[in-house]
């Protein structure tokens, strides 16, 4: 027992250890909140606030509106373009992917549900959000090329904590442009692959 | 027969049965509606086995050795036809499963077949179909493996290898738009692993194997076809320089060529890789671990879609005798590895350290050119104590990459990501049957662009302290106590997004008990309170509209297990949920702040299961919920809303064997659920949820 109060000061060197966690001093904002995110108290905010952060590529409101417990799940296009990159697709992997989104230069416009589909009042501690079509263009600002994905998907929401998180989110399938419906568009998923699929690190041995 | 010319016609034979497999597959695919009886009714093969069988009982009777057993079931298979074939299990099952979004039928035939110096040779044919519930979708698989290993057979090990894999869906999206989706693939190997030679203090291994694939498929009107033959060789030295002290070294190639046809244009692709690696192995008095340096690189050859700078497919006002182009892919990279263990008394020290350099152009994508650099660094000390220990660990990620578009005359700049994150556990044992657990952990984690390419240079930092008290009283009764603080401040180190600063801190409490009355009752509670507010560092400024909030949430579970019999269980748990987000309003003379609540949520919820074990091989289960959900919102968009939700399930599992070994097994898990209340659809009111198969081993 002696010995378990003794190997606290073990700990000492760790203390040390504690200006490596300064972070950054920011700039005082020049301009008024170009992010503005809704309150996580409701599922419908958290699927909004996707919209918002795509629109302004800020990782962290994609951050916030993700459960730590994420899974994805790709529809068969995606999963057949990019086969075993979508296995295990938790938090970590989907916050790679939008950081890496950002970061590549992109324009994103969005809108994250279709004006048909009727949001399921908030009950209880879950709620499934079932064949909710989104839509989003992805502009390049480094060759102009513009990329629409379109696709229909099935969202799960919980409550942890104070707040609603995406706790799944499964794509069914590409959607055609409403205008054309000839015109067959990719789900978010065959993005995500993309993105996915340049994580290639783990090939070199 | 001498064993070498026993081994000589075994490999005939399984080239052979390679080709039958792969004819096989190929006429299936071919004929799918009528062929299956065909390939899975092998009647010669039924009525042999049934022979095996019984020469196998008959061997195993306890008077006979096993050496004696085996040499009387080949005698009793007719000697000279098997005598190498010590047993041979066939397994044909079939299943449904169902659940809220999709239903799968499948039907799978398993054959395993062990032969004389632990050879096996496996072979699994499979088919399925899948409806959707929720979209128009259906899919149809059929697939069929092979695999022969040769065990001891020979001084390394063999491996034939076939597969065919064959899947096929369609879907028609919400605008009725249709798409076919085809994949037919075949794949056939053959490779040779610890082939071996020892030479003094220097080990070699050498590993080799050659193979072909093929695809057929169809996507979107579009084809993505390819035929390739593929040979790989790798060989590993190790010499022993000192005791405990290896000197490692590895050369590995592979190259691989063939056909491809993608869209409406055909042409050759082809691939050379090889890699080349050196380490110094260690197990001696400093400890166990490696050094490890290794070297790989590969060109690829290929035709592709035209893809833009991120890499995604751009054929967007392209005609389409343009989209494909023929790419060539190159990448270089450098790997760093080290490992170490060591302990001394009651001190273990675990280090962990890894780098790994980059480089991949693309002569043709927009991608162009990227480089790219991951370092990382993990320390665990651990010291163990009597009854207590203390764990401390430090983790490093440090990374970055940096791209030349294809089009572009200089690198955009390196996009940064560093991780450090520090962490210390102490289990200690206050008093008599009560252990405390204290963890404190801090993070750092940032987003760099370097030239300001982008807006997302971000630090985000995190630290939390989590102390956990559990108690046993006596056997019948046990406490335990949570408390956790977690402060996160999100930092955008950019003027144009620190408006959205913040400094969330959240603390969260959960006392909680679990007490057995009686052998035939239980009793648990659980209450739990979360509380979190979210600080904006500039919320002083006039430029800043964002307003400081204050959230929190009560949660109460109780849950009461009866066991009136030893057949039957019973279950009713109550959840209680109240929580409320609030506004800050302002701040009097004497500090005190104030909050408006926006929103006030109450769930209130309660569960019936009920198990009864009918027979050791039949339980009937049902569940049934009922909850009431009230939602208000305040200011100027009020409204309150109250609903009520629930579900009802009945179901029940059998697991049943019957026959000599249990030869039949019937498995079932079935639910029929009934839903109501807001948001529940057509589709999720009223479903099966099972898992069932029959399967016969024979």
């Amino acid at each position: 027992m002696k010995s378990g109060r003794h190997i606290l000061w073990l700990a000492l060197p760790w203390l040390l250890t504690g200006c490596l966690f300064d972070p950054r001093d920011p700039a005082p904002p020049r301009t008024s909140d170009p992010i503005q995110y809704l309150p996580r108290g409701e599922a419908v905010n958290v699927w909004a606030n996707l919209e918002i952060s795509l629109e302004n590529n800020d990782s962290f409101g994609w951050d916030e509106a993700i459960s730590a417990g994420f899974q994805y799940f790709p529809d068969l296009e995606a999963e057949a373009a990019y086969p075993g990159i979508f296995e295990g697709w938790g938090k970590t992997e989907e916050i790679s992917f939008i950081k890496a989104l950002y970061a590549g230069g992109v324009s994103i416009s969005a809108q994250m549900r279709d004006d048909d589909f009727n949001v399921p009042p908030p009950a209880g501690t879950e709620v499934v959000w079932e064949n909710v079509i989104y839509d989003l263009t992805v502009q390049s600002t480094v060759d102009g090329s513009s990329i629409r994905y379109r696709a229909s998907a099935i969202i799960n929401f919980r409550l942890e904590g104070n707040f609603w998180y995406i706790s799944s989110w499964r794509d069914q399938q590409g959607e055609s442009d409403p205008d054309d419906p000839s015109q067959l568009f990719s789900s978010m998923g065959v993005l995500r692959g993309v993105f996915g699929s340049n994580k290639s690190f783990n090939m070199v041995k | 027969m001498r064993p070498g010319r026993t081994s000589r016609v075994l490999l005939l034979g399984l080239v052979g049965w390679v080709m039958v497999v792969s004819l096989a597959g190929s006429v299936w695919s071919q004929e799918p509606a009528t062929s299956s009886a065909d390939t899975l009714g092998t009647t010669t093969e039924s009525q042999n086995l049934s022979v095996i069988e019984k020469a196998i009982a008959e061997a195993e009777k306890p008077t006979l050795s096993p050496a004696a057993a085996r040499a009387a079931a080949a005698a009793s298979m007719g000697g000279g036809i098997f005598p190498f074939l010590i047993s041979l299990t066939n397994t044909p099952k079939a299943g449904l499963k169902a659940n809220v979004r999709q239903n799968t039928y499948y039907g799978q035939f398993d054959t395993v077949a062990k032969l004389t110096s632990g050879a096996t040779v496996t072979n699994t044919i499979f088919y399925s179909w899948d409806e959707f519930r929720m979209q128009d979708t259906t899919i149809e698989k059929r697939s069929e493996d092979f695999l022969f290993k040769s065990g001891k057979m020979m001084s390394s090990i063999l491996s034939v290898s076939g597969k065919w894999d064959w899947k096929e869906d369609k879907t028609i999206n919400t605008a009725g738009r249709a798409n076919l989706s085809r994949r037919d693939y075949k794949q056939g190997e053959i490779s040779l692993q610890k082939l071996e030679f020892d030479s003094g203090d220097l080990h070699t291994r050498i590993r080799g194997s050659a193979g072909a694939d093929a695809q057929k498929r169809i996507n979107r009107e579009q084809r993505d076809d390819f035929s390739r033959g593929t040979l790989d060789v790798g060989v590993q030295s190790g010499y022993k320089l000192l005791d405990g002290l290896v000197l490692s070294g590895r050369l590995y190639g592979q190259l691989s060529d063939g056909n491809q046809n993608l869209s409406d244009t055909a042409g050759n692709s082809s691939a050379l890789g090889d890699s080349v690696g050196f380490g110094v192995f260690m197990d001696r008095g400093l400890g166990k671990g490696f050094v490890r340096i290794s070297r790989a690189n590969f060109e690829k050859k290929y035709l592709d879609y035209l893809r833009n700078s991120n890499g995604s497919t751009d054929t967007l006002g392209v005609s389409a005798e343009e989209w494909v182009v023929k790419e060539l892919e190159t990448r270089d990279a450098v790997s760093f590895d080290l490992r170490h263990r060591v302990s001394v008394g009651r001190l273990s020290l675990r280090t962990d350290m890894s780098r790994v350099v980059d480089d991949l152009v693309y002569n043709v994508s927009g991608v162009g050119r990227k480089e790219r650099l991951r370092d990382t660094a993990n320390w665990r000390l651990k010291y163990q104590a009597e009854v207590d220990s203390l764990v401390m660990k430090y983790r490093l990620l440090w990374k970055w990459e940096d791209q030349r578009f294809q089009a572009g005359t200089e690198n955009r700049g390196r996009q940064y990501d560093k991780t450090r994150n520090a962490s210390i556990t102490w289990h200690h044992h206050l008093f008599r049957e009560t252990l405390l657990t204290a963890a404190y952990e801090e993070e750092l984690s940032q987003d760099i662009a370097q030239y300001e390419y982008n807006q997302n240079d971000k630090d985000r930092h995190q630290r939390g302290v989590r102390l956990k008290l559990d108690r046993e009283w006596k056997d019948s009764f046990t406490t335990n106590m949570a408390f956790a603080y977690l402060q996160t401040a999100d930092i955008a180190t950019r003027e144009t997004r620190s408006s959205n600063n913040n400094e969330k801190t959240s603390y969260e409490i959960s006392p909680g008990y679990d007490w057995t009355l009686s052998k035939r009752l239980k009793v648990s509670q659980e209450y739990r309170i979360y509380i979190e507010y979210t600080n904006y560092v500039y919320s002083y400024l006039p430029v800043v509209t964002r307003k400081d909030n204050y959230n929190k949430r009560g949660n109460l579970n109780t849950a009461v297990t009866m066991y009136p019999t030893d057949r039957l269980d019973l279950t009713v748990r109550y959840d209680y949920n109240r929580r409320f987000n609030a506004t800050k309003t302002g701040t009097d003379a004497t500090g005190s702040t104030f909050y408006f609540k926006d929103q006030i949520q109450t769930v209130s919820r309660i569960d019936l299961d009920i198990t009864f074990r009918a027979s050791p091989w039949f339980t009937l289960q049902g569940a049934t919920y009922s909850n009431k959900n009230s939602f208000e919102t305040m200011g100027a968009a009020a409204m309150a809303e109250d609903n009520v939700g629930g579900q009802v399930w009945l179901g029940c599992i059998v697991d049943k064997q019957w026959g000599a070994n249990d030869q039949i097994d019937l498995s079932a898990r079935i639910k029929k659920f009934y839903a109501h209340g807001p948001g529940i659809t057509e589709t999720s009111a009223d479903y099966w949820m099972v898992d069932t198969y029959l399967s016969w081993r024979f």
